[in-house]
């Protein structure tokens, strides 16, 4: 059970809670994870707007 | 500095700690020691994590590069929210499940034996030399500005920080790391706050943000594919991430901060709450620096930023030199401040012309200004040159001391030894941890159980803490202290990061082939370093692709073994 796919398939009685986030309009970690990509490309968007709009 | 500017500071300080050793101070056994017994919230693990990451050279150079540079230094820590995810995503779920004390323990259990010590040993060597730095930076600049003597400024900070780790572990390392980002916090958004109030009452933000973007500081994304400028979107999302990957998910001075959370939920919201936070969090840092140039616009700026330096030059056999080039330097001020007004004066009136002549009026002047400060650097290097003709590390604190109210100076100067105790508590903690698990318990002493192992651990964290002592006591550094910290890590990184990158995901590939494999990319990445003029950041993806390669090469010309040992 040391390799990524042998953990994923590996029997884990705490799967059902694991997967869970706790947040309401994120239920799954794909979906916050999708999130942080989502935030980060609007930071960088945003900072390179910053740099055209002052250039 | 005044007497409340010293009862603030250190009564920061002070009370973080003493707040460290008394709210630990009955240690369980080595798993509290070195996993807080697992019951931190996210919150906690969050700023750990941030803590860990942000030294005092974070606190110091980085304002002092977006001065000098811009913002352009940000794109660094484009990678970090994808290497974030990848941890979170797959390397902590097996770590917390292996329940390993260490990242190199999982090594063993992946691989074999000589495996792990490998990379325990290349995350000692470098975050051994790295600790020694993360002391030493904040020492040298305050001790410089402050007239305090280095050696009671290393002794100090190193002795403090040796108290709390060994006494209380992972956990006093987490719980000190909260109330010291919360100082951090707090102090940066003070200053940020104060530069821009102390601005003239004629520059609005939007007119100071313009002078910066016209003379080229406001360059946070670029796009260019050019292999030698140093920061770029690729070299920061591709290397950055390479970095981040192995920083965050193999090196023990942050897994150990995310393995002490009370759930994977926890650690993972911890992670993530770097991944969103931690680049705005630069940007805010280098935007900081870039403000403090425009506000030294429009007062008197120092020719060189590290007065005691020029000063004692001054009063040497050079004196008219450094005499005539200050003279020249207040006048081209003087220029410039006026060109830059009119500047200013003309983007309100929208004439398009008009403003084009005045932007290119305000860059000849500066142009100037920045011709005199290098000559200014020479004349340094002429008359000693032993002198780091850098002055971007003092920029910040000399707008601390300079400008700052009282009470306040205290607290940025706290700020400062906040950042650099945290993360050497990390590493400590960290360094500690791996030499006990990996090295005492593994090879030297199988048989010894956790009382004895708690009393080893304590005894060589304090050991790397006198290392970390010592070698800042003795360091003479590279110009930026905060890309010597990231050079040397981006040796290191790539290589160990090919190892557990294959240990996750190249099932077939044994011990033998990734240990030979990591041995020779390593020797392959720092020749190269000596040979190439690229960013360092590259150094990260070479050193992954070499072992990864070498290791899948190896692997398919040596025999298989009919059952591999494990550690």
């Amino acid at each position: 059970m040391t390799t990524f796919s042998e953990h994923q398939a590996a029997p884990n009685d705490h799967r059902d809670e694991e997967a869970r986030t706790g947040l309401g309009a994120l239920p799954s970690w794909r979906a916050v994870y999708v999130a942080v990509v989502v935030v980060f490309i609007v930071t960088v968007v945003a900072m390179w707007g910053f740099k055209v709009y002052y250039a | 500095m005044t007497t409340v500017d010293y009862v603030v500071l250190f009564g920061t300080i002070l009370s973080i700690a003493v707040y460290g050793v008394w709210a630990t101070r009955q240690v369980g056994g080595l798993d509290t020691y070195l996993k807080g017994d697992q019951r931190i919230g996210w919150g906690t693990i969050g700023l750990s994590v941030m803590a860990t990451q942000a030294s005092a050279i974070t606190f110091l150079s980085t304002p002092g590069q977006g001065f000098e540079s811009g913002l352009g230094f940000v794109q660094n820590y484009f990678g970090l929210p994808l290497a974030l995810i990848i941890v979170a995503g797959v390397f902590l779920p097996i770590y917390r499940r292996l329940k390993v004390y260490t990242a190199y323990e999982y090594l063993g259990k992946r691989f074999d034996g000589k495996t792990r010590l490998l990379g325990a040993a290349l995350f000692l060597l470098q975050r051994g030399l790295a600790a020694g730095i993360t002391i030493y930076a904040p020492a040298i600049i305050v001790s410089s500005v402050l007239n305090w003597p280095l050696g009671i400024t290393v002794l100090g900070t190193g002795i403090l920080v040796v108290i709390y780790t060994v006494s209380g572990g992972s956990e006093a390392v987490s719980l000190t790391q909260r109330y010291q980002m919360a100082v951090i916090l707090v102090g940066m958004v003070l200053a940020f706050i104060i530069v821009l109030v102390k601005m003239p009452d004629h520059v609005s933000t939007d007119g100071a943000l313009a002078v910066a973007g016209a003379m080229g500081k406001l360059n946070a994304v670029e796009w260019s594919f050019d292999l030698n400028e140093r920061y770029t979107v690729w070299s920061g999302i591709f290397g950055g991430l390479f970095l981040s990957l192995s920083y965050f998910g193999t090196d023990q001075s942050q897994v150990q901060r995310y393995l002490t959370g009370r759930s994977l939920r926890e650690s993972r919201m911890g992670l993530m709450f770097n991944a969103v936070l931690k680049i705005p969090m630069q940007f805010f840092i280098l935007l900081l620096g870039v403000l403090i140039f425009v506000f030294y616009q429009f007062e008197k700026q120092p020719v060189f930023f590290n007065e005691a330096v020029w000063t004692a030059q001054k009063a040497g056999a050079h004196e008219a030199v450094f005499d005539e080039i200050e003279q020249r330097f207040d006048a081209v001020q003087i220029d410039k401040s006026a060109a830059i007004d009119r500047f200013l004066a003309v983007r309100e009136s929208g004439d398009a012309p008009a403003l084009a002549s005045a932007r290119a009026e305000m860059l000849a002047r500066h142009a100037d200004a920045q011709e005199i400060r290098s000559q200014a650097q020479a004349a340094l290097l002429a008359a000693d040159a032993e002198i780091k003709a850098s002055d971007a590390d003092y920029v910040f604190i000399t707008f601390i001391l300079d400008y700052l109210p009282q009470g306040l100076v205290g607290l940025l100067i706290a700020v400062i030894f906040c950042a650099a105790l945290s993360s050497t508590a990390s590493e400590l903690n960290a360094l500690g941890s791996t030499t006990t698990v990996d090295f005492y318990r593994h090879v030297f002493r199988p048989e010894a159980d956790d009382a004895h192992s708690l009393k080893a651990s304590k005894w060589f964290t304090a050991m790397w803490g006198g290392v970390a002592i010592g070698f800042a006591l003795f360091a003479n550094l590279v110009e930026n202290l905060i890309e010597a910290v990231n050079i040397l890590g981006s040796i290191f990184y790539g290589v160990v990061l090919g190892v557990f990158l294959i240990a996750f995901f190249v099932k077939w590939v044994r011990g033998t082939a990734v240990f030979w494999a990591a041995l020779v990319a390593q020797a392959l990445v720092i020749g190269l370093f000596f040979q190439l003029e690229i960013s360092y950041l590259w150094y990260n993806f070479i050193g992954w692709g070499l072992t990864m390669g070498l290791a899948i090469l190896l692997q398919t010309m040596l025999p298989r073994p009919r059952a591999e040992k494990q550690a």
